[in-house]
């Protein structure tokens, strides 16, 4: 079993002036003594808007940051909310993540639950339209991170034209994808799609282990075709260490 | 409370992240006021004993924690993933937390 530590970077009131700045920079502390601790992973939410509740709202900056003051440690968006963002500045971010940290970059992949936040940044919540203009993002982005040269995509939301998409991830054909759950369905649909599961526990253990049998059994009945990334992860042998074709 | 990573310090953050806190935005993460209120009531009507049993809390001495570790194992996850800066839970309570997971957990989940 691996251990990962995660945070929204919480700043609870009452504040001082400098509550915030201490927060994060706390917050860095955590992670290097996490590595230092035989924790494999850090989490790093994206949220905005949440005074008080995750003041982490640029996660690549700060994964940036950690990437220079750790050496191990995996740096995880837990999740980039998809429908808010450009998939170019997607990949490009997932991707200079993955240079600074030399390979350590891991992209979980949101859509963005709160209708408060998503609505706020100027997009449509709708949680069907959510999910699959985010689906669609996402393979967008896979594209520009597997390929030296995107070819464009075409989508029911997306004409995005070819273009040389920089710079290129260090690990390939891509760093590992990850869907957050919020609730016990997505576990199944990240095993239909070949990608991580980011699980939270506001369920029992007594809830959450047949999702979890869902989860290794979708993956394994799947169609690779349909898979989202270019390899599945391997539950229980580290990630990412087989390579599987689409 | 045995150690740092006591299940008061546990719970108590445990009941923050689930939304038994004061942030203004409370009550759109909730859908209104009444919802933050019913929230709270909830989060507060839990013992400790209730939050750890159901897994929504971890906290404890070590061997209580590789216990309760050891049932989220058994749902068959292979990673653990543990949100210690949460609330009012203070640095120094984090890094000793930190610390003691890596010396008595981590370990004895060697893969």
């Amino acid at each position: 079993m691996k251990f990962g530590l995660m945070s929204q970077l919480q700043v609870p009131k009452p504040w001082a002036a400098d509550t915030e700045k201490t927060v994060y920079w706390q917050n860095l502390e955590h992670v290097a003594a996490a590595e230092d601790s035989g924790f494999s992973y850090f989490w790093l939410t994206e949220q905005h808007f949440f005074a008080e509740i995750g003041h982490s709202a640029c996660p690549e900056m700060f994964l940036a940051a950690l990437s220079q003051r750790t050496r191990k440690i995996r740096l995880g968006f837990a999740v980039i909310l998809m429908p808010c963002h450009n998939p170019f500045m997607v990949a490009e971010r997932v991707a200079t993540l993955d240079v600074l940290s030399n390979g350590r970059c891991e992209f979980g992949a949101g859509r963005g639950t709160a209708a408060y936040v998503v609505e706020g940044l100027g997009f449509n919540a709708d949680a069907e339209y959510a999910r699959e203009i985010g689906r669609e993002a996402l393979e967008a982005v896979v594209h520009m991170l597997e390929q030296e040269h995107f070819p464009g995509y075409k989508s029911a939301h997306f004409d995005l034209p070819p273009r040389q998409v920089v710079p290129r991830p260090i690990q390939r054909p891509h760093p590992p994808l990850w869907y957050a759950a919020s609730n016990l369905d997505t576990f199944e649909r990240a095993g239909a799609a070949g990608v991580g599961v980011l699980g939270v526990t506001r369920y029992t253990h007594a809830e959450v282990k047949p999702h979890v049998q869902a989860y290794r059994a979708a993956i394994k009945a799947a169609d690779p075709a349909r898979f989202v990334g270019r390899f599945v992860q391997q539950p229980r042998r580290g990630l990412c260490d087989r390579l599987r074709a689409r | 409370m045995t150690t740092a990573i006591g299940r008061d310090v546990g719970c108590a953050a445990a009941r923050f992240y689930y939304g038994d806190n004061d942030a203004e935005l409370n009550h759109v993460r909730f859908g209104s006021s009444e919802g933050v209120a019913r929230i709270r009531a909830r989060m507060a009507g839990y013992s400790n004993d209730e939050l750890l049993d159901s897994g929504m809390a971890i906290g404890g001495s070590a061997d209580s924690v590789c216990r309760q570790v050891e049932r989220w194992a058994a749902t068959g996850i292979d990673q653990m993933i543990f949100m210690f800066q949460i609330g009012h839970t203070t640095h120094e309570q984090i890094m000793r937390s930190i610390e003691i997971v890596g010396e008595k957990v981590i370990p004895r989940f060697a893969d």
